[in-house]
């Protein structure tokens, strides 16, 4: 009897542990936190977003079974091969800063030859991208456009045709094999400079054709086996000519003379040189301002721009006769002609409507052998974001009925690549993204009333079963549908990509400015473009001065008035010369709008909000002109108030990269005059304070670090592990400069680590005192460097090691060294509260440690949160495009060897020679961020996460929380497991109450 | 009290600061050869000259000195722009006397002489220069300059002083500097400048009031003396630490060995011992384990009390129950 109860007892203990298991089980994945990314989170809140940059050179490959493709070369050094159907990259190579493609070929139906510098010759493998090989050409004086041909035949017999590389004055013959140079002939002689190459392939000749002088032809046949040049010709012409542009045809040579009233034609044939000068004037081409001659390759015709007016102008190859075909007005764009099957040509003409200015409509006239001829028409509209066309690829396919269709593939005012076919734009392709020039955020406006979450969010029973196939796929028992249908559901939340503002301040506008002028709002859900806006007031006439749009400035950011739109200023300069008078144009960042533009009447060497703004919110701006004279924006008597009110403690600083001089000003009266002319601005006139000179044969300004103007700083003081208080100093216009030896600025190796000095600054800018300075010897730049709060981090070279080394300098305010204890802190004299002026006589201490880095690093910022709590990460953006976050604490100057116990607790790392770097680090996680030129960091509402975009060629947002989220639940936090867990653990204690109940009974009994 | 003491202590280790800025090093002959003796000591003080302001004596009478080497100075200052060197009555060889002009400017106006500053550039062996014994002859304000300084103490604006930024060989470039003229006029003309030297450059100054001046605004006072007593702290550029690879030579600890890792590099690792490294598989197994020693264990005790040895263990308990309830009922 005794052995049956044991046994029963036992067996429930066994039920108990079993029960204890499965809790703690239970528990384990409830409370499970992840330190990295796992498989199926790729994509839930990042993205990322490949991009080729603004096209310049094109060719086709359509003919054969393939796939059709076309093959781009980018103004940021890329190629890539596209699909012609869909537009998506089938392969894409990004090649150095100092590498542009300059001449872009299809060679032997699989091949993709590219000329880079008229240095390197490339040849790729077409359907895959495979680098076949690589041909460096000794490079030559001359400063030509470097040119290349691929020759229809095969010169060294091994069954591949070859290459004409003309770079310089040496003309250069590859073997398409391999790149080795079959030959080598310097085709230069007294006076004589070679333009461009032809090719007769019947006679296996090539011909040089270029300029004697300044006032003669020459041309010189040079025999493709050999490699000797056989022939030299000559013909003088009477006029001097403009040596810039010669257009080169197989029959004949153009050139514009020098003052610009006739045309020089050349024509070559078997008799020999004749040279026939037209007057433009003849050509019924009235002249305004200087023509210039286009690149376009016509064939048996040439293109010229005059003034707004574009011509064609045809050329009789015998006589060298001309005349004109066509002549167009306005934005036009001609493409290359296109040889066709049955050794015709075709041309596209790609010209705006007439009235089409508001519609943005187009016509596209495909021409035919004969220019009377139109074999195609076609009218497109364009977004009117898109601008107008800048230039057109034209290419042909074969219609069902057998005759020639015509597909364009243009370059749009935005930068941006679309494909034209049947009047319809096929695919379009968001290039202007690959040059991101600025960046900024905006909120989302607020949730209306009439759009509540439960709509978008489904009824209870769905969101029940989501969370319950959550479950199951947690639990491994979900099938491969319901696994992928989780997954789905995870990427597609709707949540994620609404256009209201969300409780955790993830859902935000990301508004990039592009180097074509033109502004997008971004959604940080997706990526998608919520509106794009070519800013019109940047939009340049037709051969008009660029405006090059160079920063973006929040106007106006309502916090009060949360139901107003904010909206941005983007501030345009000139491309070319820098006294040309700024542009400025306000946009609704909501809309995609311009709200109003203007053009003022001063340059701006640089603008900036101050911690102003009015009633209405508006944020106060100063614009610099090249006078140092202070401009307030807006020009409201409001503002000019505030302003006032301020004004003496107003003061601003120039650096002067080129000089070595940081200057500091401060602003004195307003000029009373400019209250009249207040829409431009009030003009203050300013006075210099201070400067800074750096030692001109020793010390050159490298770069220059700010504090970003929006920092929270969450505490002035650190309590260290001894309960002491270390003081920040939190000084908001100090800045970290870093000045390289001039000699050292270039590669590495071009100085001696005996005179190359890395020498840090940090200065005030109200009254130019130094407070540190610290010399690196032995050290190279590039510096790359970040401030914040009280500390600047650096990444130099060290050339005695042979590696990259990261410095970190703190700043701690000992005029408050009194004030020791926590509670002195609190009430003592010099409590937190006490202002910091730059004029009081400050006792900064700084602490500042080294340590060697493993990596090239490309940009540097610091992760921003909301209230500046959470501990602080270091973004770098790494030399193989990959966003690397590093944790501050292993940049602490207080890290020793040996941290005693109080230390420990406080967090210190033991010291170490390098920064350990983590796989788990990489934000970026498997991407790269081609070309990566800037990390953007937004801080969200909730205060542990901050958003992090990254930009260059390609894009990238994803969020970080530094010290994890404490704040709240991870997203695959399962909801229905914890009901279910609590449901069940209820049930249980009523189950085990009545049992417990009963069995108490029984005992009472018995 | 506290606080002023704490105050004196910060003013002394200011003046300690300025002492052993200044190169110490000298020889009490080259004071006198200078003429610097009454203003050596009022300079040095000038440091603890804030304190000597306090207790309102011997100010006065050093800035006086001031003002009489001044003008010494400035005969002195055509003979050395004429020949700028003398090393014989320099204790070291290779030193060089030099000297470059302070100029300031009220506001607006242009900037004109306000004194010199004299210095020693010492070229080391290895080519490098280092100035020190820096001193400044302030000359004092003409009646125009002085009505001018009221001038902008009135309108609260600010004084400005400037000096080459290559102190050897003056060019163009100045590095300026400037202090709010009501400040300056509420300390009683004692400035202090805090010159950033490298080598041979100025590489910024600092020019500010003696006394702290953070009032905001500032009230308007004219000084009481209208000589200036000058107060200056040369500061060169520190050093970085070199940073030398630490080397992980310490021996390996009991349980420690070396594993080589991916990247090629060895790292230390406290080898798991075998319940460290196999507990949870071992816990359960345990647990089983126990398990059946237990159902063993009540095993036996069956045959004995008649029952067949196969007898399912859950039946014995329904019976035991049902006749328990048969009982009961």
């Amino acid at each position: 009897m005794a052995h049956h109860r044991q046994s029963l007892n036992l067996q429930q203990q066994q039920q108990q542990q079993l029960l204890l298991l499965a809790f703690v089980f239970v528990l384990g994945f409830l409370t499970s936190s992840c330190h990295a990314l796992y498989e199926d989170q790729v994509g839930v809140w990042d993205w990322h977003q490949q991009y080729i940059g603004r096209v310049k050179h094109a060719v086709f490959q359509t003919q054969g079974s393939g796939r059709k493709r076309v093959v781009v070369a980018t103004e940021q050094n890329a190629l890539a091969s596209l699909n012609l159907r869909t537009g998506e990259i089938y392969w894409r190579h990004v090649l150095g800063e100092s590498d542009p493609i300059d001449v872009l070929e299809l060679a032997s139906g699989k091949y993709v030859m590219t000329l880079s510098g008229g240095t390197n010759v490339r040849a790729w493998h077409l359907p895959d991208g495979v680098l076949i090989w690589e041909a460096a050409i000794p490079s030559s004086k001359g400063s030509n456009p470097p040119r290349l041909v691929a020759l229809p035949v095969d010169i060294d017999n091994d069954k591949i045709n070859d290459l004409l590389v003309l770079s310089g004055s040496v003309l250069t013959a590859l073997s398409g094999q391999d790149g080795t140079t079959i030959w080598k002939v310097d085709i230069s002689g007294k006076d004589v400079d070679i333009r461009d190459v032809i090719v007769a392939t019947e006679e296996l000749k090539a011909y040089g054709v270029g300029f004697i002088g300044d006032s003669g032809f020459t041309i010189i046949e040079i025999d493709l086996h050999a490699g000797t040049i056989t022939d030299r010709k000559t013909a003088m012409t009477s006029e001097t000519l403009s040596v810039t542009e010669l257009l080169v045809s197989k029959q004949f040579a153009v050139v514009l003379d020098s003052k610009g009233t006739h045309l020089v034609t050349l024509s070559i044939n078997a008799n020999g040189l004749t040279v026939l000068e037209t007057a433009l004037s003849s050509l019924s081409l009235n002249a305004v301002g200087l023509p210039k001659l286009l690149p376009t390759k016509l064939d048996g015709a040439i293109s010229l721009a005059l003034g707004d007016l574009t011509a064609i102008v045809a050329v009789d190859p015998t006589s060298g006769e001309l005349r004109t075909v066509e002549t167009l007005v306005g934005a036009v764009a001609v493409s290359d002609s296109l040889s066709l099957a049955n050794s015709k040509h075709s041309v596209a003409i790609i010209q705006l409507l007439e009235g089409g200015h508001s519609q943005n409509t187009f016509s596209l006239h495909v021409h035919g052998e004969d220019w009377t001829e139109v074999v195609q028409k076609e009218t497109v509209k364009l977004p009117s974001h898109r601008g107008h066309v800048q230039k057109v690829f034209l290419n042909a396919y074969l219609r069902t009925d057998r005759t020639h269709g015509f597909r364009a593939l243009v370059i749009g005012e935005d930068d941006s690549l679309l494909l034209l076919q049947q009047g319809e734009i096929v695919w379009t392709r968001e290039d202007e993204l690959a040059s991101i020039v600025d960046a900024k955020s905006a909120e989302l406006p607020l949730e209306r009333d009439g759009v509540s979450v439960a709509e978008v969010e489904h009824d209870l029973a769905e969101w029940l079963k989501g969370h319950f196939l959550k479950l199951k796929a947690t639990l491994f028992l979900a099938s491969a549908d319901e696994i992928a249908a989780v997954q789905e559901s995870r990427l597609n939340q709707a949540d994620k990509t609404k256009l209201t503002r969300d409780h955790n301040g993830f859902r935000k506008l990301l508004l990039v400015l592009t180097k074509s002028g033109k502004l997008l709002a971004l959604h940080t859900g997706d990526g998608r473009i919520v509106w794009s806006l070519l800013i019109p007031g940047f939009r340049a006439p037709h051969g008009g001065p660029q405006v090059c749009p160079e920063k973006l400035l929040l106007w106006h950011v309502p916090h009060q008035h949360a139901e107003e739109r904010p909206e941005v200023l983007v501030l345009g300069k000139s491309c070319s010369t820098s006294d040309f008078p700024a542009v400025l144009s306000w946009v609704d960042a909501y809309k995609g709008i311009e709200l109003h533009t203007m053009k003022l009447s001063y340059p701006v060497t640089h603008a900036f909000g101050l911690p102003l703004t009015d009633s209405s919110e508006q944020r106060l701006h100063l614009f610099v002109d090249d006078q140092a004279q202070a401009h307030l924006l807006p020009g409201s008597e409001e503002s000019l108030d505030l302003f006032l009110k301020q004004k003496d403690n107003a003061y601003f600083y120039e650096v002067d990269r080129t000089k070595g001089i940081i200057e500091g000003y401060g602003i004195k009266g307003l000029v009373e005059s400019s209250r009249q002319t207040s829409s431009e601005g009030y003009l203050f006139e300013t006075e210099k304070l201070w400067s800074v000179v750096f030692p001109e044969e020793t010390e050159s300004i490298a770069t220059v670090a700010t504090r970003r103007p929006d920092e929270v700083v969450h505490t002035q003081a650190k309590v260290l592990g001894n309960r002491e208080v270390l003081f920040k100093y939190l000084n908001k216009n100090m800045i970290f400069v870093a000045t390289v030896t001039p000699k050292s600025v270039g590669l590495l190796g071009a100085a001696s680590p005996e005179d190359s000095t890395v020498v840090a600054y940090l200065i005030d800018t109200v009254t130019g005192r130094i407070l540190h300075r610290v010399t690196h010897p032995s050290m190279q730049g590039p510096v790359h460097a970040v401030l914040s709060e009280n500390w600047v981090v650096y990444h130099y070279f060290n050339l005695r090691n042979h590696r990259y080394e990261m410095s970190v300098l703190e700043t701690y305010d000992q005029s408050r060294v009194g004030d020791k204890g926590v509670m002195q802190l609190m009430l003592g004299r010099h409590n937190a509260s006490a202002p910091l002026s730059s004029y009081s006589s400050s006792n900064v201490e700084v602490k500042g440690q080294s340590y060697f880095f493993t990596y090239t690093v490309k940009t540097l910022t610091v992760t921003t949160t909301a209230r500046g709590i959470t501990s602080k990460q270091l973004l770098l953006g790494t030399v193989t495009d990959q966003v690397l976050a590093l944790d501050k604490r292993l940049l602490d100057p207080r890290r020793s060897a040996t941290p005693t116990p109080s230390e420990r607790e406080e967090g210190i790392l033991p010291l170490t020679d390098a920064i350990p770097i983590s796989p788990q680090g990489y934000l970026t996680n498997g991407y790269q961020v081609e070309g990566l030129r800037g990390i953007l960091t937004i801080p969200a509402r909730l205060e542990s996460t901050c958003l992090v975009f990254a930009y260059g060629l390609d894009l990238f947002y994803t969020r970080t929380a530094p010290s994890r989220t404490y704040d709240s639940l991870t997203e695959d936090f399962s909801y229905a497991l914890l009901l279910i867990t609590i449901v069940a653990l209820l049930i249980a204690i009523a189950v085990t109450y009545v049992l417990a109940e009963r069995k108490e009974l029984a005992e009472k009994w018995k | 009290m506290k606080t002023w003491l704490v105050l004196l202590f910060f003013v002394l280790g200011f003046s300690f600061r300025n002492v052993a800025s200044l190169n110490s090093d000298e020889l009490p002959q080259d004071d006198e050869e200078w003429g610097f003796v009454g203003r050596e000591t009022s300079s040095r003080l000038g440091g603890g000259g804030i304190g000597g302001e306090k207790t309102g004596q011997g100010s006065s009478s050093s800035s006086s000195s001031i003002r009489n080497v001044g003008e010494s100075r400035r005969i002195g200052s055509t003979m050395a722009s004429s020949s700028t060197t003398s090393p014989s009555s320099l204790g070291v060889p290779g030193d060089k006397k030099i000297q470059f002009d302070l100029e300031h400017c009220f506001g607006d106006s242009e900037f004109t002489p306000a004194g010199s500053f004299s210095a020693r550039l010492r070229t080391l062996p290895h080519g490098r220069q280092t100035l020190f014994k820096l001193r400044l002859t302030r000359n004092p304000f003409s009646e125009l300059e002085e009505k001018a300084f009221k001038e902008i103490v009135q309108q609260n604006g600010f004084y400005k002083v400037r000096v080459p930024a290559n102190v050897i060989d003056p060019g163009k470039a100045y590095v300026v500097a400037a202090v709010k003229a009501r400040c300056l006029a509420a300390a009683n003309l004692k400035e202090r400048f805090d010159l950033n030297l490298d080598q041979g450059n100025v590489v910024g100054i600092t020019y500010s009031s003696a006394v702290e001046c953070t009032q905001n605004p500032h009230p308007q006072v004219f000084p009481s003396d209208w000589t200036f007593s000058s107060w200056i702290v040369t500061k060169s550029s520190e050093q970085a630490m070199r940073l030398i690879p630490m080397l992980d030579d310490t021996p390996l600890m009991s349980g420690e060995k070396l594993v080589t890792g991916e990247d090629g590099v060895a790292t230390k690792v406290v080898e798991k011992n075998f319940w460290q490294k196999y507990w949870m598989y071992i816990l359960p197994f345990g647990l089983i384990v126990i398990n059946a020693i237990t159902s063993i264990t009540n095993m036996p005790d069956e045959p004995a009390s008649g029952q067949a040895g196969a007898a399912p263990a859950g039946a014995v308990p329904q019976r035991i129950s049902g006749a328990g309830g048969a009982r009961r009922r």
